[in-house]
């Protein structure tokens, strides 16, 4: 008992943070039973725990006074040897300055510093792959878009397109070829087949501004093959 | 300071990974909860193999092994977890002694000191007695 009391005598420094963890030792000794005795909902079975518990370990030791601030804690007897040894285990290496003291927010600088040159969506998280690509593209076509009149032209916008056909004669024929076309059935399913498969296409390549005006959108499709 | 995190507690992203099995899959787990079971978990296992090294000590012997880990749950009052550790250890064992038996029947008598032990399979108590290995990503 006397090595005890003296071996303890050094644990008066770190009080509080004894006195912590030997909560969560005295705590953490009842939920430790909880998963394998009853694997139902905590709530239901932990009332049913307390008094098993209390039966199994009816015999309980107090820990040294000197540690305990509001009174003693009263721990398992099979455990307080275990308690004990772990105290001293834990003052070495809080005299050896190896505790995990303070934790910090990242272990990696070099990984610290690649996550805050990432970039981020709404919302703060980080974009994928393909998200970062896609907003790459998005942003590529608005530039073509505001600066060269030759893609405004391929991008086939509906109302660069009707300024052109009200202007030129050559787009005026092309319209009334155009307007043949609905005459034939036949044609016109396969034309339409057509139409889905280069929409399918110009939706991959750039999105949701080439999805309005049908039929002028089909009718610019044929200027663009012309004029290839 | 990051040495002594990543020697002297398990790797935290392994410690929420084992915490999530148990859990729904639309549950989600706090980073304060990974880290307060990270320490209640490496605690435990200092406590339980505090407990099987002084007996080895006092037996003056060199190597804790599964009996000895089995033995100190229940000196401890772990009843529950004795019984399936010990159970556990069992069965691991026999898929040891199996694998021996299947390597020396198809290998050359020459390779046969060439033996590899496959890892345990995975299973919750597993993680608790052989703490996986130290992961950088961590």
């Amino acid at each position: 008992m006397k090595q005890f009391l003296f071996l303890n005598l050094p644990d008066t420094e770190i009080n509080c943070s004894q006195v912590d963890c030997n909560h969560s030792m005295a705590h953490s000794s009842y939920p430790y039973g909880d998963p394998i005795l009853a694997y139902g909902p905590q709530a239901i079975s932990h009332p049913q725990m307390v008094p098993q518990m209390l039966g199994l370990a009816s015999t309980r030791v107090a820990l040294p006074l000197d540690l305990a601030e509001d009174g003693p804690i009263y721990v398992n007897a099979k455990q307080y040897h275990g308690i004990l040894r772990r105290r001293q285990s834990r003052a070495k290496l809080e005299a050896q300055n190896k505790l995990i003291k303070s934790r910090k927010p990242y272990l990696h600088e070099s990984r610290h510093r690649h996550a805050l040159n990432r970039v981020r969506g709404s919302g703060g998280r980080f974009l994928s792959t393909k998200q970062l690509a896609q907003s790459n593209a998005e942003f590529v076509t608005g530039a073509h878009s505001g600066s060269d009149p030759t893609n405004i032209y391929q991008k086939e916008h509906p109302l660069e397109v009707e300024s052109h056909s009200s202007k030129d004669g050559d787009n005026a024929s092309f319209i009334t070829t155009y307007s043949d076309r609905p005459c034939l059935s036949g044609n016109n399913l396969n034309f339409r087949q057509q139409e889905c498969m280069f929409l399918g296409n110009s939706a991959n390549m750039s999105g949701a501004p080439q999805c309005s005006g049908g039929l002028t959108f089909g009718g610019a499709k044929q200027r663009t093959s012309v004029v290839r | 300071m990051d040495q002594d995190v990543q020697d002297r507690a398990l790797p935290i992203a392994n410690v929420g990974r084992i915490m999530k099995q148990i859990l729904p899959p639309s549950a989600k787990i706090s980073k304060e909860g990974k880290q307060l079971m990270q320490e209640c978990v490496t605690e435990f296992i200092s406590f339980v193999t505090g407990e099987a090294s002084d007996k080895c000590h006092k037996e003056n012997r060199k190597t804790v092994n599964g009996d000895d880990i089995c033995w100190a749950l229940s000196s401890l009052g772990f009843d529950n977890y004795a019984e399936a550790i010990g159970r556990y250890l069992h069965i691991y064992r026999q898929g040891e002694r199996e694998k021996i038996n299947h390597t020396k029947k198809y290998e050359n008598p020459q390779n046969q000191t060439q033996i590899n032990r496959a890892p345990p399979p995975p299973l919750l108590l597993s993680r608790v007695e052989n703490p996986p290995p130290t992961n950088q990503s961590g």
